[in-house]
């Protein structure tokens, strides 16, 4: 499978590209394309719709060609492979339980080839991802790989998107479907952030939404936990302390998924994780322990480039929190995990990624870095 | 530092003086500089907030975790309080079970006191008895004609005197005998202890064609001659204070599964009694319907007592003119087990 990488900063740019896109060697079918949100999202739908392109893709807060991060720009991923070996799917969130939708994925998935594997964007900032993967889970008949993450919107924190060539929405999934037996995917998430304090209990909370930590409102203890003044809680320093100090929920067997406040509602004190959490769950504040994390996660993509040594495409997705917590070094990790393959990379800094980490089944994620490697059989 | 870089890469850049490959190599290696100057600048604006945030969030552990040792510490002494106070009632309480151990045993010795005492008093007094009746029975077979007939009646009245009073006598010692414990584990037929009392008092059964409605009784564990005791002396009473009708002795059981104890209830159609005498009618020598009447009244003063010994409750249930039902329970369980 051939494919082609493009970091693009204009719709007029974008138009160039397709133009010419089409040669002797290269016809792409397929297009991934993750934006920065300052574009105009249709026009840019209507560009690939004329090319004759199928589109999958969304909003970012930062996007990432090859080797490197960019801002207010356009990653574009042109692959040219036989349209029977995937299928798109845009599901809208229309239902207030996430779980119905996530069966219509899920059904979408096992009706589309019999080995199926999924790269999912979902919009929405206010979903519980978690419960999205696990309903996807729930109505397959075996677990699938899905690999993914949550749309983002240049750290406004306002609206994400998800698109495909036919529609752009604000809350649904693009949801990319590969014939394994024609399009292997393998992925991998790291995170590296360590615990920091004591252990807290989330004693009321309802679906993604705490309202209170230790019997006393999350927003209050959020504040006073990280030393903010009034005039500290504007919007820009509590998306800072959001994203870089996510929750480590701790679970059965010292295990522990990170779970990063999106959301921080002053009117009822109350904060929304990237994902469900039950009452009474138990958990840490955490950070990231320092620079060497990048050493640290480039290391451990050894093992997904061990498992999966040839590459068509790399899918990148990570966590906006990453780049907070590693400012400029933020490159040096994606240009560590792209010189594994050096083959065409796309990918975004996200609100929220869908992966495995190590050898544990696929879930939802904040902090990480996914990685997903793509090679036609 | 960055904005010292910046200026100098201006002043390179405006230069005429430095040209061609110095030039070039200069502001290659001051860009170079400036993306290590940025990326050093983030590093440690980064390591500050970190730090700044990690002394926050660790404060904010030690003030929570010292809030936790407080509202512990006050646990601790709320605990303690109450422990004391309940060590105080405690004590309080092993006191007062001192005292009532003393007085129970002081009770249990004045009860077999008195048994004794009523055992020992009644053959005591039985003796005598007999020597009075004899001997006025002597008189007046003897000095029959030197007696006026006022004479022959104070003997009549000496012997019937003696005659009641060897039956009150008789009562009290049956009342005495029955309270032995260790008497209780006796395995019995309540349908062959029935037979028994039937064959006991056949002669009145007979006398006034009593008929009996029974249920099919139990086997229970107890004192045969206190068992005995109780379902003659109610039968008796059916009997005696039977009214105008045929008398009708009905006899039915239940097992108490809650309370592992039977209910009997004994039913007759007879003349019945007030239930103002709910509890008088078990005290002992209480006659409710006047002295023509045969008896003593001690039989319902035995009844209960034998019931109370086999951990049972006795009442009664009556309508003058329709009947009475005499309802207990007793234990279907060994006194050692319960």
């Amino acid at each position: 499978m051939k494919t082609k990488s493009y970091q693009l900063t204009s719709i007029e740019e974008l138009k160039e590209t397709l133009s010419v896109i089409n040669t002797k060697d290269f016809q792409p079918t397929l297009a991934i394309v993750f934006t920065s949100i300052s574009f105009d999202l249709e026009e840019m739908r209507r560009c690939f719709v004329n090319a004759n392109l199928a589109l999958v893709g969304c909003t970012t807060a930062g996007e990432i060609v090859d080797d490197s991060l960019h801002e207010h720009s356009m990653a574009v991923l042109c692959m040219d492979i036989d349209p029977q070996a995937f299928r798109i799917k845009l599901e809208q969130y229309q239902e207030e339980n996430i779980q119905v939708p996530a069966e219509r994925i899920g059904t979408f998935v096992s009706e589309s080839f019999v080995k199926p594997g999924m790269l999912l964007m979902s919009g929405g900032l206010a979903i519980d991802a978690q419960r999205l993967v696990q309903g996807i889970n729930a109505s397959t008949s075996e677990p699938i790989p899905i690999y993914g993450g949550l749309a983002g919107d240049d750290l406004n924190m306002v609206r994400t998107f998800a698109f495909t060539h036919e529609k752009v929405t604000d809350n649904g999934a693009a949801c990319l479907v590969f014939n394994t037996e024609r399009v292997t995917l393998n992925g991998l998430a790291i995170s590296g952030w360590k615990p920091i304090g004591g252990i807290n209990v989330i004693t009321k909370a309802i679906g993604n939404q705490v309202f209170e930590i230790n019997g006393e409102p999350a927003y209050d203890v959020f504040v006073r936990y990280f030393g903010l003044t009034e005039a500290e809680t504007k919007h820009d320093q509590l998306i800072g302390i959001q994203t870089n100090y996510p929750f480590q929920i701790l679970r059965e067997g010292g295990k522990h998924i990170l779970r990063s406040p999106l959301l921080v509602h002053k009117d009822t004190k109350s904060i929304s994780l990237a994902a469900s959490v039950q009452e009474g769950d138990r958990f840490r504040f955490s950070t990231s322990p320092g620079f060497e994390v990048v050493e640290q996660t480039i290391e451990g993509f050894k093992g997904l480039k061990s498992e999966a040594p040839d590459a068509d495409a790399l899918i990148l997705f990570s966590c906006k929190g990453r780049h907070g917590a590693f400012g400029p070094m933020i490159n040096d990790e994606i240009k560590g995990i792209h010189s594994y393959w050096n083959k065409p990379l796309i990918g975004f800094l996200s609100y929220g990624e869908i992966g495995n980490l190590s050898a544990e089944e696929i879930e939802f994620h904040n902090e990480t870095c996914a990685a997903v490697v793509l090679k036609e059989q | 530092m960055s904005d010292v870089l910046e200026k100098i890469w201006r002043i390179i850049q405006n230069s005429t003086s430095i040209k061609g490959p110095e030039k070039e190599g200069l502001l290659e290696d001051l860009s170079r500089l400036r993306k290590e100057q940025n990326a050093y600048d983030f590093k440690l604006k980064r390591i500050l907030k970190d730090k700044s945030i990690a002394v926050n969030i660790l404060e904010a552990t030690i003030e929570d975790l010292e809030k936790k040792n407080l509202e512990v510490e006050q646990a601790n002494q709320k605990l303690s309080a109450q422990q004391e106070e309940l060590q105080a009632q405690k004590q309080i309480i092993e006191e007062n079970a001192k005292i009532l151990k003393q007085n129970l045993e002081k009770l249990e010795l004045s009860y077999r006191e008195l048994e004794q005492f009523s055992y020992i008093a009644s053959h005591d007094l039985k003796s005598p008895l007999r020597t009075i009746a004899s001997f006025a029975q002597l008189l007046e077979r003897r000095y029959q004609a030197e007696l006026d007939k006022e004479g022959q009646e104070f003997i009549q009245f000496i012997v019937s005197g003696v005659n009641q009073m060897s039956d009150v006598i008789q009562g009290l010692l049956q009342y005495a005998q029955i309270g032995n414990k260790a008497e209780l584990t006796e395995c019995l037929d309540l349908n062959e202890i029935l037979n028994v009392i039937k064959l006991h008092l056949q002669v009145d059964i007979e006398k006034h064609q009593v008929k009996f409605v029974t249920d099919q009784l139990p086997r229970i564990c107890g004192n045969k001659v206190g068992i005995i005791q109780l379902f003659q002396n109610l039968i008796d009473n059916a009997i005696k204070f039977r009214g105008a009708a045929t008398p009708l002795i009905k006899i039915s059981c239940r097992h108490l599964d809650d309370t592992q104890h039977w209910e009997f209830c004994l039913t007759d159609n007879g003349v019945g009694m007030s239930e103002e005498f709910q509890e008088k009618v078990f005290l002992p020598f209480q006659r409710l319907i006047g002295k023509k009447t045969p008896g003593l009244g001690i039989g319902l003063a035995i009844c209960h007592k034998v019931v109370k010994l086999h951990q049972g409750r006795i009442r009664f249930e009556s309508e003058p003119g329709v009947g009475t039902s005499f309802i207990f329970t007793l234990s279907s369980i060994l006194p050692e087990e319960s």
